[in-house]
């Protein structure tokens, strides 16, 4: 694909204009600022919901039925995050998502650089064969095999237990992620490799020495956006985990409204849904060039 | 590379070692595809023949789980809901997108930080968004949208967003919008991808913006569009978590506007553990996908430009 190259293109763009002798950069024009100042309003409608959701966890339950609307608390309701503690174990649901999503992520990430890589680099009849039949598993809805799957785990005795989460994600990783980390091979030169296998390297040593180093972002990306799927998903816990003490985050959010404490508003599963979304925000500035990089690169945002 | 001399073991064909190697490496994904994806969809297309009601064994019944789904009211309800959630949120995501990706693309001050405060809600679980926007969009006058549409008299009495049946799916395609930055991302890479030249050469000509738009950019970044819409319309097909998160239940209410086709298989499959019936609504979402993305594929040789030798 031309996306490496695209980039360069992109960046040769931006030198030079950057360096054009009294360029247009700076002049403000009113239609510059015109749209400056619709990003402005658009970035607030964006972010409004975050306010939202930090103002509200921390309000009284009288603050939320007042007109005109409170828009921030008088005081910082701080405790109801215990009341909302109190209602189920929610430190608990944490360690249990973090667990999950632990292992996801590297059962995922390890074998679907395995994958990546054989498909980018090494010639076995067939190899097109299975570059197609993983990217077509894309297509197929997730409950046509979830069913058969169901009962298999069932006859396995694993469920309620956390291995049909997990297991799964060591075969293979999932077609995205096979798929985003062969086109990063891909841009990866050969000489490297080559001159290893002059060496004597093995297939796995350039795996694991050249390979791997060189596509530490994509690994990142692909670990991220795997970790944020098994973070936020609803479907595989509702459906597997049934005793209440064993519940993930995502779970318990949807479960909260039976459990919640009469007399109270929303505020305690908003407690709950910023426990959900603080985590994905810290990881988002961290490594947010690297996930715009990583759109830039496949063409596809998940 | 595989026959530099000197480098090949004795008495083996180094061409075949390589090939040995890369099954080995496909190894996981190999067994993954066969374990977790052929061999249960064969199971699973064996229970859509048959009535298969946990705790009672699979009885063999042939095709009649989908004569009984096609003259299922509750089925072609929940067909619509999907159906016109999938085809009115993927083009509306788009369009959102490209109309920030579009004022994202100008030279201006600042734009790697709108650019990424307008993508990050496009990462936020939705679990915790769908909670957030049911307290934003709450039916009565203390919600903060009918709040506000009051209080700048649009609006006399609230509007039963989330619980009033011919309103409920339009409030979750309006919240999906939070979402948008994703395409954007993709709209903004596409038109930052487009050779200046190209440009240049129809400034010179004298196209204007809109006419530039049409002749240049959307045809060359059009595969990646239409890939993006392509997996966004899969996904939108399978939407759950926003329904169940709203509803409360399983139940797609108000009124099963909510009852997408994956709510209406998990609560026949694992509601009323109705195996078989569940299974054949399965695949004949699995036939819909299948279609939508053949069909998509086929229209758009006639207007999706691939650049020589891309792919």
């Amino acid at each position: 694909m031309a996306v490496a190259e695209t980039l360069q293109q992109y960046e040769a763009r931006r030198a030079r204009l950057a360096g054009r002798p009294g360029g247009r950069r700076r002049r403000w024009t009113p239609g510059r600022i015109a749209i400056v100042v619709v990003l402005v309003i658009t970035t607030c409608f964006f972010l409004f919901p975050f306010f939202w959701v930090v103002s509200t966890s921390l309000q009284t339950t009288v603050e939320q039925q007042t007109l005109p609307k409170v828009w921030w608390p008088s005081v910082l309701q701080w405790h109801n995050f215990s009341v909302a503690w109190a209602v189920a174990p929610f430190t608990t649901y944490l360690w249990h998502t973090a667990l999950i999503v632990a292992l996801v992520v590297a059962g995922s990430v390890s074998s679907a650089s395995l994958v990546a890589f054989a498909l980018a680099r090494m010639r076995f009849p067939g190899r097109e064969f299975w570059f197609n039949a993983i990217l077509s598993t894309m297509m197929l809805p997730g409950t046509v095999t979830l069913i058969p799957l169901y009962l298999i785990f069932k006859d396995l005795g694993w469920l309620d237990t956390y291995l049909p989460l997990i297991v799964p994600a060591f075969f293979g990783g999932g077609p995205f992620n096979i798929f985003l980390l062969r086109q990063f091979i891909l841009g990866i030169p050969r000489d490297m490799d080559e001159a290893a296998r002059v060496d004597g390297a093995g297939w796995l040593r350039i795996y694991w020495n050249i390979v791997l180093p060189t596509i530490k972002p994509a690994l990142a990306v692909t670990a991220w956006m795997t970790g944020l799927a098994t973070w936020g998903d609803l479907f595989g816990p509702l459906i597997f985990l049934t005793s209440s003490q064993k519940w993930t985050l995502a779970l318990s959010i949807y479960e909260f409204p039976q459990m919640q404490p009469t007399g109270w508003g929303s505020q305690l599963v908003m407690c709950i849904a910023l426990v959900v979304m603080l985590p994905v925000v810290i990881g988002f500035f961290f490594l947010q060039r690297w996930l715009i990089e990583g759109v830039n690169l496949t063409g596809v945002s998940r | 590379m595989a026959d530099i001399p000197g480098i090949a073991k004795t008495g083996h064909n180094p061409r075949r070692r390589e090939a040995a190697a890369g099954y080995g490496f496909m190894l996981p994904v190999i067994l993954g595809l066969l374990i977790w994806t052929l061999i249960p969809m064969v199971i699973s297309l064996y229970y859509s023949f048959t009535r298969y009601n946990l705790p009672k064994p699979a009885k063999f019944i042939g095709g009649s789980n989908y004569t009984t789904l096609f003259s299922d009211s509750t089925f072609y309800n929940s067909l619509k809901v999907t159906v016109v959630f999938a085809i009115v949120s993927v083009p509306l995501g788009l369009a959102v997108g490209l109309l920030i990706a579009v004022l994202l693309n100008q030279r201006i001050p600042g734009m790697r930080i709108f650019r990424t405060l307008i993508y990050l809600p496009a990462v936020i679980p939705l679990v915790a968004s769908a909670v957030v926007f049911k307290d934003m969009m709450s039916p009565s006058n203390y919600g903060l949208f009918n709040y506000i549409l009051m209080k700048l008299h649009l609006r006399s009495t609230p509007i039963e967003f989330f619980t009033n049946p011919s309103t409920a799916l339009w409030s979750v395609i309006f919240m999906a919008l939070w979402g948008s930055g994703g395409s954007m991302l993709v709209w903004l890479a596409g038109l930052q991808s487009v050779p200046e030249d190209l440009y240049e050469a129809s400034r010179v000509d004298g196209a204007g913006a809109i006419r530039r738009f049409f002749a240049i950019t959307l045809p060359i970044i059009s595969p990646t569009i239409l890939f993006n819409a392509v997996l966004g319309i899969i996904g939108s097909l399978q939407v759950f978590i926003q329904s169940l998160v709203i509803s409360g239940s399983a139940n797609g209410s108000p009124l099963g506007s909510l009852d997408f086709i994956d709510v209406f298989i998990y609560r026949h499959s694992f509601g009323t553990l109705q195996m078989g019936y569940g299974a054949a609504a399965a695949w004949v979402l699995f036939a819909i996908v299948l279609v939508v993305t053949l069909l998509f594929f086929r229209l758009s040789r006639r207007w999706v430009f691939y650049q020589g030798g891309d792919r």
